[in-house]
């Protein structure tokens, strides 16, 4: 019971971002997608989750003196030997996080943990304040990563570890004539007829539209493997990213849009914890 | 024990347990690394080419070019083209990219790594296939250097990448087929 009171602290009482306002730079940053909010948040989960255990396992050797110069070296051992993995076996995550990936060294999320819990608690506590710190950011990040995206965006792009985009769904609809003209293409890709299809695009590129994506994605694949589904997918994605709807907040997916989502979510879940407390606080009064 | 010869010790042991940590990690992720960089400029080859319908077989590894940056040169004898993998100091970190010529002129550019931040030196990167595709081989991207300079913190990876490009385009145009 504990444990779990642990790791619901880190999610609700101690939300490192929410209510600690730890580890702001990487919210700001890596909040423009929901792909990066994932990736961000399981590479803090893996160096939180390995400094915490050997820092708590080292802690009582540690000559005060010097113990956040040894908490730093580790902690920048791990966030270096995460990032080389990230890099080998996840390179599109490397590549959407970027510098940020090696700035979880200065992460005051990480280092506060360290000296604040794991260097005063037993190892199997530290694992637990890890995972529920962890998915404290990681509920945080996609909130706020979520918001940016659906408004900012109109869509959801995912894409695999490779950074290939594996599906676009939009959420915020396209206006009606945008409709007509996507739901147009799309029947031409299925039909396959490669000719028509260029003519379409040619047509509705000089009326204005911006399907530089599709002719793109066009000159890439070739007319042997027109018509399969994969290239019905391929081509779906690059009219999705083609078009935009007039619905959506552009300003949220820019760096200055992070401050207006992170500022609400802040306000809305700290208004919801405080209600929640006052509501159990007033009930505990009324039972005595 | 002496403090002053504890705390160094006891720091110079982590130290070194951190260092041989980190040599292991780098040794078993090294192969695997440059792997995903071959496909991707394997890839790019092809994708730079796809208006000549070339296939990854019509690309043949040539000697590597003596200037600075250039880590790998491949020609397309079939449409006397050629792609240089390139690898040079941006802002932040090394930027890894491959640019292609043929027909005398600028056929694109693909990035295989960088680590610029978004909104400066990776929004330049982004925009650098569409700068150079089409452009005429007699065309020095050194004269872009006003569009590189002009977009405000872009300065300190485009000139590096201009430079770059520039020694790919003079080892381009001084090639006889």
């Amino acid at each position: 019971m504990k444990k779990l009171k642990i790791i619901l602290n880190g999610i609700i009482n101690e939300n490192p971002t929410f209510v600690l306002f730890l580890g702001m730079c990487p919210v700001l940053a890596t909040s423009s997608s929901i792909y990066s909010a994932i990736g961000m948040s399981a590479c803090v989960f893996l160096v939180l989750l390995m400094s915490n255990i050997s820092i708590s396992l080292i802690a009582k050797f540690t000559p005060s003196e010097i113990r956040i110069p040894v908490y730093i070296v580790i902690i920048a051992t791990i966030v270096t030997a995460v990032s080389l993995f990230v890099n080998a076996y996840a390179p599109g995550i490397y590549t959407t996080l970027g510098s940020y990936l090696q700035l979880i060294v200065v992460n005051c999320i990480i280092l506060g943990r360290a000296e604040s819990y794991a260097s005063k608690n037993s190892v199997v506590n530290s694992i637990m304040d890890a995972i529920g710190i962890s998915l404290g950011f990681f509920f945080a990040l996609t909130i706020v990563a979520a918001l940016r995206e659906i408004l900012g965006t109109g869509v959801i792009t995912m894409k695999d570890l490779e950074g290939n985009v594996t599906s676009i769904t939009r959420i915020i609809p396209l206006a009606k004539e945008d409709k007509v003209v996507y739901d147009a293409l799309i029947t031409e890709f299925k039909i396959g007829d490669v000719n028509s299809l260029k003519e379409l695009i040619s047509e509705y590129s000089n009326n204005g539209y911006n399907l530089s994506k599709i002719t793109k994605e066009l000159k890439v694949i070739t007319d042997e493997t027109y018509g399969t589904k994969e290239v019905v997918d391929a081509l779906k994605l690059a009219a999705n990213q083609s078009f935009s709807s007039p619905y959506e907040i552009g300003l949220l997916a820019q760096p200055s849009g992070a401050f207006l989502v992170l500022g609400f979510c802040v306000a809305g879940f700290n208004g919801a914890r405080k209600a929640i407390a006052n509501k159990k606080a007033a009930k505990a009064a009324e039972s005595k | 024990m002496n403090k002053f010869l504890k705390l160094p010790l006891f720091l110079g042991t982590v130290v070194g347990a951190c260092g041989l940590l980190l040599a292991v990690v780098y040794k078993s992720t090294e192969k695997k690394i440059a792997s995903n960089e071959l496909a991707k400029s394997n890839q790019a080859y092809v994708e730079l080419f796809s208006a000549y319908n070339a296939s990854a077989s019509d690309f043949e590894v040539v000697d590597t070019p003596n200037f600075e940056g250039c880590t790998k040169k491949v020609v397309n004898k079939t449409v006397n083209g050629a792609c240089y993998n390139m690898s040079i100091s941006g802002r932040n970190n090394t930027i890894k990219f491959v640019v292609a010529f043929a027909d005398n002129k600028y056929v694109g550019y693909s990035d295989i790594a960088n680590g610029e931040d978004s909104g400066y030196g990776k929004d330049l990167i982004e925009s650098m296939g569409d700068l150079v595709s089409g452009l005429s081989a007699q065309t020095k991207l050194l004269e872009y250097s006003t569009y590189t300079s002009a977009m405000a913190g872009k300065s300190a990876t485009g000139e590096p990448l201009a430079k770059a490009i520039e020694l790919c385009r003079a080892d381009y145009m001084a090639m006889t087929w």
